[in-house]
């Protein structure tokens, strides 16, 4: 080896000989020529320790179930059958007769008699200021966690994907 | 054109036993890729961006996309490892080229074996400068220091996943070495 090929070598690999094409040739000539291949090696040294220095080693505990569970998501949106362009139409059916019934729940509430103290459930002045879309999210929200309380929270899923 | 015929490939692919079962459909193998190649990747990536976060949402894309992708896969044309190293390393330069991040954020604390809280933290100030220094870096040559060293891949795997010639990349990683070096000493005599 000649003192240019050692320091092409150093410029590459570094200082770790044992990651060098040939350890043993390398480990010889650095003896055999210490001074010239002293200072090399210090800078070498310097450089592989400070790139060691920030070796990053992050945790995946969390990701290996965060992969998991995106795939099954893409798994339910692989079943969509093909005739089924409007998926949402469903959906929202189901969501439009909801708020029927929640609206004339509040019409039958109307023609009750006036709620007294011993009532479990009052309607108040702020829960009459709900507003359509207000409405429309309680239909929603109400939809969801009975999808998931009966079992449907793939149809759910499916007729509701997430943005 | 089928995937993974653009990388070249030599022996036989590690992966090769979880890739029929995935393909076959068992979802327990892709399991057991996630064990076996995730933290790599997430290393690869977090080295490169600097942050832990984003590099966990780039190795969930790359195995999404693996997932996707491995029913066309042509087993013996390219290993699937460093077809996932080059979807994180496009993931990656895509990423630095939307946003300079800040590399001494979001990344987890060097723990110091140093005795003295001053040693300590002297020891975390300069882990920042260091990692400043390879944030400063041009994103390919900071690619291949982390593909080389960190990642630990010879001449020519590392090569393959950045889809250069052993020689270009040989090069590359001597002008990255050499350029590490020069900005470490300039920030020691400061």
């Amino acid at each position: 080896m000649r003192i240019e090929e050692f320091e092409n070598f150093i410029d590459l690999y570094g200082a770790n000989f044992d990651i060098w094409p040939d350890p043993a040739a390398a480990k010889r000539f650095a003896m055999d020529n210490a001074e010239l291949t002293e200072k090399l090696l210090a800078e070498a040294r310097e450089i592989d320790a400070a790139l060691e220095q920030v070796r990053v080693t992050p945790g995946t505990d969390m990701l290996k179930a965060r992969i998991l569970s995106e795939i099954d998501r893409e798994n339910v949106s692989a079943e969509v059958p093909a005739n089924s362009n409007k998926p949402g139409l469903g959906y929202k059916a189901a969501a439009a007769a909801m708020m029927m019934s929640f609206v004339l729940g509040f019409a039958g509430a109307n023609m009750m008699p006036a709620p007294d103290a011993s009532d479990d459930f009052v309607l108040t002045a702020e829960d009459e200021l709900l507003s359509d879309d207000d409405i429309v999210l309680t239909a929603d929200a109400e939809w969801e966690s009975f999808a998931e309380d009966y079992g449907f929270d793939d149809i759910y899923d499916w007729v509701n994907p997430a943005p | 054109m089928p995937i993974g015929a653009p990388i070249q490939s030599s022996g036989v692919d590690p992966d090769g036993d979880l890739i029929t079962r995935i393909i076959n459909g068992d979802k327990t193998a892709f399991a057991q890729l996630i064990d076996r190649r995730a933290p790599s990747l997430s290393a690869l990536a977090a080295q490169m961006l600097g942050d832990v976060h984003m590099a966990e949402d780039i190795v969930q894309t790359v195995f999404l996309k693996t997932w996707q992708m491995l029913p066309n896969w042509e087993p013996g044309r390219a290993k699937l490892m460093t077809w996932m190293r080059r979807v994180t390393v496009n993931q990656c330069l895509d990423n630095l080229r939307k946003s300079k991040p800040i590399y001494t954020d979001n990344l987890p604390d060097v723990v110091s074996d140093k005795d003295s809280p001053e040693a300590a933290l002297s020891d975390n100030l300069r882990s920042a400068q260091i990692r400043r220094i390879m944030a400063d870096l041009p994103d390919r040559q900071k690619m291949a220091l982390t593909l080389f060293y960190y990642q630990e891949l010879s001449l020519k795997e590392a090569a393959n996943v950045m889809d250069i010639s052993p020689d270009a990349f040989e090069s590359l990683i001597r002008r990255s070495r050499s350029a590490f070096k020069q900005k470490l000493q300039a920030e020691t005599l400061q």
